[in-house]
């Protein structure tokens, strides 16, 4: 719950930002479009260039479940004025030891994907971003429980364990997020992400306990959290 | 609904009946069959053991649902009813066997893994029993749903 209402103060804070500067800058909208008229880049994103980050999420996931540590990095790339490409990529190890069961995975991911931003304040040297976007992603899971007991009364427990497996996910995801420069060609941002698993492929002992980058294996569709920090190597940026 | 289940069969057993789950446990409704019509039965003085076991699970009960659970060690298991009859006491009155797959699968993090149970076929041996129905072949882990209808006749 705590998670949600921080996820969502962030998206109310992200909208009323955007609302304002829309409304504010109404009136400048005539003259602006005379300066943009004269700037001979002006097809390319202002902020243009190779974005580099991480996603500070994964250490929140490893707080409220120590049991799932991560890292992953973020790749942004500004080609047209509104339109980045994105490469996102990272690692993941789940570990379980308890009573009943012990479980061990290592997994990679990649996403790839594109992000539209519509937000393009006029004031001067306001590079922050919304955006929307959409994400293919992919993960490689190896993992294996060497020992778990299904307890039953009557008959007797079942006490087994399951070889090393690997397993593949795929999935799709609808991105809506907002970035801003909070220092020189520094960035801090979030992202929610909406997420269907489509494929999973070789689970057949066991599906595993969570898919990287994706999440848990429970639902075929749920939601995501990124926030980042990226610093951006500029290039040939419009001038504002 | 657990502690639902747990009273509700608490007093419908008796001091011998000691397991309980709907985790791998077959949910088994009794119907008589009529001429013309279908109805729920109340199954009087019913005792049921699982074969080769000395353990009953129900003695001398009033059961109109049954909750049977599966032996996990293997992929079919057999249980032995028998029914007071007068004065006589434990008559034998059939014995049913569940074919079963098993999948396995996480529950949670904290609560472990389980098995997602696949019921194939359910078989009797005798003509106290008319036939039988899977009528939902997938056996979750907390889920209460009936799995097998068995026709008994008058």
């Amino acid at each position: 719950m705590l998670r949600f209402t921080y996820v969502l103060s962030f998206l109310l804070c992200g909208l009323v930002a955007f609302a304002q500067s829309s409304s504010s800058d109404t009136e400048e909208q005539e003259t602006t479009a005379v300066k943009k008229a004269k700037i001979p880049n002006d097809d390319l994103p202002s902020n243009n260039g190779i974005s580099f980050g991480i996603n500070a999420g994964t250490f929140l996931v490893y707080a409220f479940e120590p049991t799932r540590l991560g890292l992953e990095g973020t790749l942004r790339y500004g080609f047209k004025k509104s339109w980045y490409a994105m490469l996102e990529a990272g690692y993941e190890q789940v570990d379980f030891d308890k009573p009943k069961y012990a479980y061990h995975s290592t997994a990679t991911f990649m996403r790839a994907g594109l992000d539209y931003n519509f937000f393009h304040p006029d004031e001067v040297g306001n590079r922050d971003n919304v955006f929307v976007g959409f994400r293919y992603g992919g993960s490689i899971i190896n993992y294996d429980s060497p020992r778990y007991t299904i307890e039953e009364g009557y008959w007797g427990d079942y006490i087994g364990s399951t070889p090393t497996t690997q397993a593949t996910g795929h999935w799709g995801e609808f991105v809506f997020g907002m970035r801003t420069e909070v220092l020189k060609n520094v960035y801090m941002g979030w992202s929610i992400r909406l997420r269907h698993l489509f494929l999973m492929q070789g689970e057949d002992v066991l599906k595993p306990y969570s898919v990287p980058g994706y999440g848990l294996t429970d639902n075929k569709t749920n939601l995501g959290f990124t926030y980042n920090l990226e610093y951006t190597i500029p290039f040939n940026q419009k001038k504002k | 609904m657990t502690l639902l289940l747990m009273s509700f069969l608490t007093s419908q057993c008796s001091n011998d009946t000691y397991y309980l789950s709907n985790q791998q446990a077959v949910q088994t409704t009794f119907y008589t069959v009529h001429e013309t019509s279908i109805a729920d039965t109340v199954m009087s003085g019913m005792t049921i053991q699982g074969l080769s076991s000395d353990s009953v699970i129900y003695s001398s009960v009033n059961i109109t649902d049954l909750y049977l659970p599966l032996n996990l060690n293997a992929n079919e298991c057999s249980w032995v009813l028998f029914k007071n009859e007068g004065t006589e006491a434990k008559v034998p009155f059939d014995t049913l066997t569940f074919v079963y797959t098993k999948e396995l699968a996480f529950i949670s993090g904290s609560n472990g893994m389980t098995y997602k149970v696949h019921l194939q076929a359910v078989s009797h041996q005798t003509e106290r029993i008319d036939s039988i129905h899977i009528s939902n072949a997938t056996i979750q882990y907390n889920e209460n749903f009936e799995n097998v209808k068995i026709y008994v006749r008058p």
